[in-house]
């Protein structure tokens, strides 16, 4: 090989695009001849480039397919066998825990009146009866009761959470003093009965919106290291950002965990699914339906998380975000669907009773966004007015639409 | 399969799903092979290191870092586990008793193709010689360079050096390829004269 031709050899195995083009020109007995004519003084050099772009293509071994599969046998069985050790020490270990946990509750009960920091606190508070009302109610610190008189109201507290500020949409406002009797008993309550939203600002800046027939419990001010509430029924929470302190809102079924974002959360007693939806951020869930073997979901802006109480697992998926959120502003929105499912959703939100004469109206396909109205009898009276039906109110809050 | 596929293919296997490892598998395996036997001749302890990398990587998965470059961890680990193995007293002399007896081949086949002695069979002749020729740790340079189609970004991760290593081995090997192709061409020219002249 003259010195030339070895000096092209090598500056051809470095150019990638003529390899390529060897590459190409491999594929047919054609594209072979014409790289021959195309690139005649290369002489040698392009043999040898040829022949070495041949030796690298061939020079591939393959396992056969005995090999193949015994080796993803052993490799399929290691996992296996090494999930099933891990969920038998998980079990062993969930039952020792589950001892501890039974002692450490009969421990706890007498501890826990003292001990109201404490997150579970949160829950046995929300556990507790609510005062019988229409309106909605806040309980303050020191165990008071304050009737909240005019629907959409704001609740704010102040940054130690010694005070509090209620403003209704025109009334002025009015200055509650939250300091408690007991320095330990700081836990706070706002219950809203159904057809009724508020709002509220949590000490730490956060702004939780709080749809009809919901309850959320919250301490006065965040201590200790989480930002921690309850939340029964449903909540749009815009979390204030603090990395340092993780906001995480329980439900029954699932908790929520975020440093600051926004999404919204469904967890109502009697509805079949709880759901968790996000609006900007990230959010990490945490499925609770079984003893220290929690499910865990990390959700994108534009997916909700769905809990299943039936079947006890969550799904992931895609939403349209406005369904969940827009009755924050006062509004729901609805993408074809039936006249049945708005009608649960408008009941559920009065906590009325609404009948649909026959099927044929009750499958009427409506898209569109409906204003929740202060009083039952006008969002009725607008949702037959859109359908051109009638309807009829029997007695108070029972209503039937009729074709 | 293209590479968000193959990225959410690694997130499958990362949150759990063994699913996805059989098919990650089925992806690599081959590709592995061919890679280990340029470390390794002997295909046996090639196969058993294979099966130590998923297993691994089973292991392990909860502190992988899932990117565009996942894949060069099974090489990476691959060729680790076979240096590994290659230090282990058991295996050492098994390993040099095999390269001998691959060099005997390679000489008694080199007799029987110089008959032959056809234009393009002499020029792979040439270039096959010349590549084996080269050291392990260069063949192994090729093989990713050439077969694999890596760039020397890559190959610098698989290899636990830097880029500018790469390079540098890069173009020695080339250059001693080229010395070997004009060694072997000489050679089995004067050969071929000496067989025709007769």
């Amino acid at each position: 090989m003259k010195e030339k031709s070895k000096q092209e050899f090598i500056s051809i195995l470095q150019d990638e695009e003529f390899l390529n083009e060897i590459k190409d020109a491999l594929v047919s007995e054609s594209g072979l001849a014409n790289l021959h004519t195309k690139y005649l003084e290369l002489g040698d050099s392009l043999n040898y480039a040829i022949e070495f772009v041949r030796f690298n293509q061939s020079d591939r071994k393959a396992l056969d397919q005995v090999d193949l599969d015994r080796l993803l046998a052993v490799i399929t069985d290691f996992t296996k066998s090494k999930t099933e050790r891990v969920s038998r020490r998980l079990h062993i270990i969930n039952n020792l825990l589950k001892v501890a946990a039974i002692i450490l509750v009969l421990f706890s009960i007498p501890i826990g009146i003292y001990l109201y920091t404490k997150p579970d606190k949160l829950t046995r508070f929300a556990q507790y009866d609510n005062p019988k009302t229409n309106d909605a109610v806040i309980i303050l610190s020191d165990g008071s009761n304050h009737i909240l008189g005019v629907n959409n109201s704001v609740i704010e507290y102040s940054q130690n959470g010694g005070e509090v500020t209620v403003k209704g949409r025109k009334s002025t406002a009015e200055r509650l003093d939250n300091k408690a009797q007991n320095k330990e008993v700081f836990i706070n309550q706002i219950v809203v009965p159904f057809g009724h939203r508020h709002t509220v600002r949590l000490s730490d800046g956060t702004l939780v919106y709080l749809n009809s027939g919901s309850k959320l419990v919250f301490p006065a001010e965040f201590r200790g290291t989480t930002r921690e509430v309850y939340l029964n029924g449903e909540g749009y929470f815009e979390v204030e950002k603090n990395p340092l302190k993780p906001f995480i809102v329980r439900t029954e079924n699932l908790d929520i965990r975020v440093l600051g974002t926004k999404f919204n959360v469904s967890a109502y007693g009697d509805d079949q699914t709880v759901s968790a939806v996000l609006v900007e951020g990230s959010v990490h869930i945490f499925q609770k339906n079984s003893f220290f073997h929690n499910a865990e979901f990390l959700i994108q802006p534009g997916e909700g998380c769905f809990y299943s109480k039936n079947r006890s697992n969550s799904e992931v998926k895609k939403v349209d975000v406005d369904d969940y959120i827009l009755w924050k502003d006062g509004l729901y929105q609805f993408h074809n669907q039936s006249l049945r499912q708005i009608v649960e959703r408008v009941k559920k939100y009065y906590n009325i009773s609404v009948d649909i004469e026959n099927e044929k109206l009750a499958g009427t396909i409506i898209s569109g966004k409906l204003v929740l109205t202060d009083e039952s009898d006008d969002i009725i009276d607008y949702l037959a007015k859109t359908l051109e039906v009638k309807y009829q109110k029997r007695e108070k809050s029972t209503y039937k639409l009729l074709e | 399969m293209d590479k968000i596929e193959e990225y959410n293919l690694w997130i499958r296997f990362k949150s759990g799903d063994n699913q996805a490892l059989s098919v990650l598998y089925k992806l690599y395996a081959n590709q592995l092979y061919s890679y280990g036997i340029k470390i390794s001749r002997e295909e046996s302890l090639v196969k058993d290191c294979i099966q130590e990398v998923f297993i691994n990587l089973a292991d392990k998965r909860n502190r992988l870092i899932i990117s565009d470059k996942t894949h060069l961890y099974l090489f990476k680990s691959l060729r680790n586990k076979i240096i590994e193995e290659y230090r282990s007293n058991s295996r050492k002399r098994n390993i040099e008793k095999n390269m001998v007896h691959d060099l005997d081949n390679q000489i008694l086949s080199a007799e029987e193709r110089i008959v032959v002695s056809e234009d393009e069979h002499f020029q792979k002749k040439i270039i096959f010689d010349a590549i084996k020729s080269l050291s392990e740790h260069q063949q192994e340079a090729i093989f990713l360079k050439f077969s694999e189609g890596l760039n020397y970004e890559d190959i610098a991760i698989i290899l636990d050096v830097e880029i500018a290593s790469v390079r540098t081995l890069m173009y020695r090997t080339l250059k001693e390829l080229k010395e070997n192709i004009s060694r072997k061409g000489i050679f089995l020219l004067s050969i071929i004269h000496i067989l025709k002249s007769r």
